[in-house]
């Protein structure tokens, strides 16, 4: 087996998944997880974390306790997550459309769903009870989406070519719509919809996330699973079918779990940019297109950058805390032009 | 062995082909020939299942092809099509590769060896590091054909008997004279017991020289199919393809030589 | 399960603790103003973004807008108690708050008189001053009085209308149940703008359709939208008889609407300036 794998590195032309890729991000996030769960605004040395977290009854005091267990570790688990589901979503999304420009958003998940969660925040305000923000954004992201994918459904085949002008229209009528009821909002609605749109970890503990685990995990397993046919699918539909995928129940699946697992997350987290972009991006990078490798990286990539920028969001300007999708569009955004402009460089010279 | 039985194939509600008797099989070349918008591919098509017939019945080996687990039949049959999507940067192997997918779940060094085979066949292993993207049209085309080829590369180990059949679309279209000539030849050595190869070609010449059998489609309808010499007739053509047409043959290398004339001139009647 | 055991462990001392607690956090610029004005304010950890009165709260860590608090860094202040507006929030930060141990208040800060003085005294309870914070509010409550002894019985209140600033094309304007609007008629004018509620951006039709006798502007909108010339030359405000007569009086922001223990002070001044030279004396 060795020798096998040996003998397929030696011939880079098939460029197999980099062996050392997938442990390096593995150990890296499980590293991070370690370290960010110490790094926050109240002070607490490894020692006093792990005393709390080994001995979660009598360790450290009542305050070290909840910092640690219901402030932390949800938010770490969150991080981790949404992470993965956003990043794995821009993965399977930019090969559904066979575009690596693609992006959760294309669907109209994530501007269905800041219309809905903007729709509780100024028409219904503070008096909404605590569960209908996130309800509300899961069922506007879904139905969005179900919308878009409804209008491009063309007998039992999905157009892609129709999905993205969809979505894209669908997008334009949220942001009217989110035009309005900022007209409409006062002060105070029109502060918290911004702030919802900058997305935060911070409002989520276990009871917000605990309903919401199974869909974020379950999203993450089932497109992993869909790497292998997604590689068919970058050569044509007909061709990925001519491979043997049975190509409209897989444009069914990519579609169904890239919405669940991003409607969980935003309605969790609000809109948090440029993951779903940039992660499978970079990724594709090292690795070359292969989504066998690029999905689990982009995976771990995810997690690995939004348990990083959550550590940024809790302590830049602390006491208070920065809306972390400031960060990620903030590192996102120049470091992706700096991408485009070095693979220009490459194509030209 | 693929039949097709009193097919008729319906696109947006229009009739497009119908299909009286066709059977094609392993051990055979068949050149699928015709003018433009014919229904060849519309054929080529109906074999590999893309198009399902309204009326009538497709089978391979004996089971409605409707019928055949996805899988099942990508282990069994390739198609080449003349439309090239890929944008991603994968390199020439990789894309090789990909026409393994049927039938592996890890790649194992069956695969490898597979693949390396196909581009050498196809003469393509000189890029087998490069990106497909970079590649031009023509040789990009070698490379499709070496995944199609790829995908039902005999496993003598494991499937002895397994019959395999490749449906190509216009392989040639993009290849100059050379090539046209070393794909064919190659794909004619591979053709036997376990293979049968069925191309869609524009050159009548290469069809007479290199086809076990020709299948003709005109407006829809498949109008002949059987050896080269028995459809290549002047009078056949010269009705199909509108042009006064004549059916020579060559005097030293003795294989039949096409000639159009010109198309100002009236075809003989019929 | 940590929660629970949390809950329990809080739970027992909670009424005395507040009165004692040496470490708070106010969110809520009235709050602050309050505890400022009890003398408490070596008790103050931190206080919320919209606290901005006195200048000595700029010594107090800032735990950002009190909409968007974030638990933790509320947490890493080691605050005992925490005296919220009802405003405050995610909801969810305030309950995690409160599973850390931390006793949360909820003070009602909504835009009428009672909702003020009643604010201050409770301020006042909560900090073991509730002689204090009841003589805070009895001042202003006697001020207000005084107020509407005096403008109670006059047939024609001016209109004003209260612009908060934005655009300037179509400034933002304030509304029925807002601040403004009490403090207008705490002075004894009558709010110019009734149709909505809360502060709405105000077209050139609607603005002229309210007639305002007076503009009231806020100090701090004032600079965004370049000074009080500027709005009237860009809006349609200078068609207004406000306008016309250039009745346009500039309040400093936090005195206008903060309705904390400055509430009497502010709706007295501005009374003054809205009924003229002769009657603001009569009121000193």
């Amino acid at each position: 087996m060795s020798e096998l794998a040996l003998r397929m590195r030696q011939w880079r032309g098939l460029r197999l998944p980099r062996g050392w890729l997938m442990p390096a991000l593995a150990v890296a996030l499980l590293l991070s997880c370690l370290v960010a769960i110490g790094i926050g605004p109240v002070r607490l040395s490894p020692a006093e974390v792990w005393s709390v977290l080994l001995s979660p009854l009598s360790g450290g005091s009542v305050q070290d306790q909840a910092v640690v267990w219901q402030l932390r570790l949800p938010r770490l688990i969150l991080a981790v997550l949404t992470g993965s589901t956003l990043a794995l979503a821009g993965a399977s999304l930019q090969g559904l459309f066979r575009n690596p420009l693609a992006d959760p958003g294309l669907i109209g998940v994530s501007s269905g769903a800041a219309l809905a969660a903007g729709s509780v925040i100024v028409l219904v305000g503070v008096t909404a009870p605590v569960w209908l923000l996130p309800v509300a954004a899961f069922g506007g992201g879904l139905s969005a989406a179900i919308i878009v994918a409804r209008i491009a459904k063309v007998g039992s085949a999905t157009s892609v070519a129709t999905l993205l002008l969809a979505g894209v229209a669908m997008t334009a009528i949220a942001t009217a719509g989110l035009g309005l009821l900022s007209f409409l909002a006062d002060d105070f609605a029109l502060r918290s919809l911004t702030f919802w749109t900058l997305g935060s970890l911070g409002r989520a503990g276990w009871r917000e996330l605990v309903p919401a685990l199974p869909m974020l995990i379950l999203a993450v397993l089932v497109m992993l699973r869909m790497a292998r046919p997604l590689n068919a699918l970058l050569l044509g539909e007909a061709e990925a079918r001519h491979l043997g995928v049975n190509v409209e129940r897989l444009k069914k699946m990519l579609l169904i779990w890239s919405t669940l697992g991003v409607g969980a997350a935003v309605s969790l987290t609000g809109i948090i940019g440029f993951v779903g972009l940039l992660v499978p991006h970079l990724i594709r990078l090292i690795t070359g297109p292969d989504h066998r490798i690029v999905m689990q990286a982009s995976a771990c990539g995810g997690a690995l950058l939004m348990v990083w920028t959550d550590a940024m969001s809790r302590t830049l300007v602390a006491p208070a805390e920065l809306p972390i999708g400031i960060i990620t569009s903030l590192i996102g955004g120049p470091f992706f032009i700096w991408l485009l402009i070095r693979q220009r460089q490459r194509i030209v010279g | 062995m693929f039949v097709v039985e009193q097919a008729f194939i319906d696109r947006h509600g229009k009739r497009v082909l119908h299909v009286p008797d066709f059977v094609f099989n392993t051990g055979e070349l068949v050149a699928v020939i015709g003018p433009n918008g014919a229904g060849k591919s519309t054929l080529l098509q109906t074999l590999s299942g893309d198009l399902v017939p309204v009326q009538g019945r497709t089978a391979l080996n004996g089971r409605p092809l409707a019928e055949w687990n996805i899988n099942e039949l990508a282990q069994r049959r390739a198609v080449y099509t003349q439309s090239d999507y890929l944008t991603f940067p994968f390199t020439v192997g990789e894309v090789v590769m990909l026409g393994r997918m049927p039938h592996q779940h890890e790649t194992t060094q069956h695969d490898v060896e597979v693949v390396r085979a196909a581009l050498r066949v196809t003469d393509t292993t000189a890029f087998t590091e490069r990106c497909y993207t970079e590649l031009s049209g023509g040789e990009r085309a070698r490379v499709r054909l070496a995944r199609a080829l790829a995908q039902v590369w005999p496993n003598r180990r494991k499937q002895p008997h397994l019959q395999q059949y490749l449906l190509l679309d216009e392989p040639l279209a993009a290849l100059d004279l050379h090539y046209q000539v070393h794909m064919l030849e190659m794909l004619k050595a591979r053709v036997g017991p376990q293979l049968g190869v069925l191309i869609v070609m524009h050159d009548l010449g290469m069809a007479a020289r290199y086809a076990d059998r020709v299948a003709l489609v005109n407006e829809g309808r498949l109008v002949a199919d059987g050896p080269p010499d028995i459809v290549l007739t002047s009078e056949r053509l010269s009705q199909h393809y509108r042009l006064p047409m004549q059916v020579l043959r060559h005097p030293e290398l003795d294989y039949p030589l096409i000639a159009a004339g010109s198309a100002s001139q009236n075809p003989p009647a019929a | 399960m940590p929660r629970i055991l949390a809950c329990l462990l809080v739970l027992l001392p909670l009424t005395t603790q507040a009165a004692t607690a040496q470490r708070i956090i106010t969110l809520g610029t009235s709050i602050t103003e309050t505890v400022f004005a009890l003398g408490e304010a070596q008790r103050l950890v931190g206080r919320d973004s919209t606290s901005l009165y006195p200048a000595a709260v700029f010594e107090l860590p800032d735990v950002g807008y009190l909409r968007t608090l974030a638990a933790e860094g509320l947490l890493s202040l080691q605050p005992d108690l925490v005296i919220a507006s009802h405003e405050a929030g995610p909801p969810q930060v305030l309950e995690q708050l409160r599973g850390a141990g931390v006793q949360v208040e909820m003070i009602d800060t909504g835009p009428t008189a009672e909702h003020a003085l009643a604010a201050m005294q409770k301020v006042g309870e909560l900090l073991g001053r509730a002689d204090a914070g009841r003589e805070l509010a009895q001042r202003n409550r006697e001020q207000l009085a005084a107020l509407q002894e005096q403008y109670a019985g006059q047939e024609k209140r001016p209109r004003v209308l209260f612009v908060l600033g934005g655009h300037g094309s179509q400034p933002t304007i304030g509304g029925r149940d807002t601040k403004a609007a009490t403090m207008i008629e705490l002075a004894g004018g009558e709010n110019a703008a009734t149709s909505f509620t809360s502060y709405r951006p105000g077209s050139a039709e609607a603005l002229l359709g309210m007639q305002p006798d007076v503009i009231l502007a806020a100090s701090h909108g004032m600079e965004q939208v370049g000074g009080v010339d500027q709005l009237m030359k860009d809006s349609a405000l200078a068609l207004t008889p406000a306008g016309r007569s250039g009745r346009v009086i500039v309040m400093n922001s936090g005195l206008l609407l903060g309705m904390g223990p400055r509430m009497g002070a502010a709706a007295t001044e501005l009374a003054a300036q809205l009924h003229g030279k002769q009657t603001a004396e009569n009121v000193q």
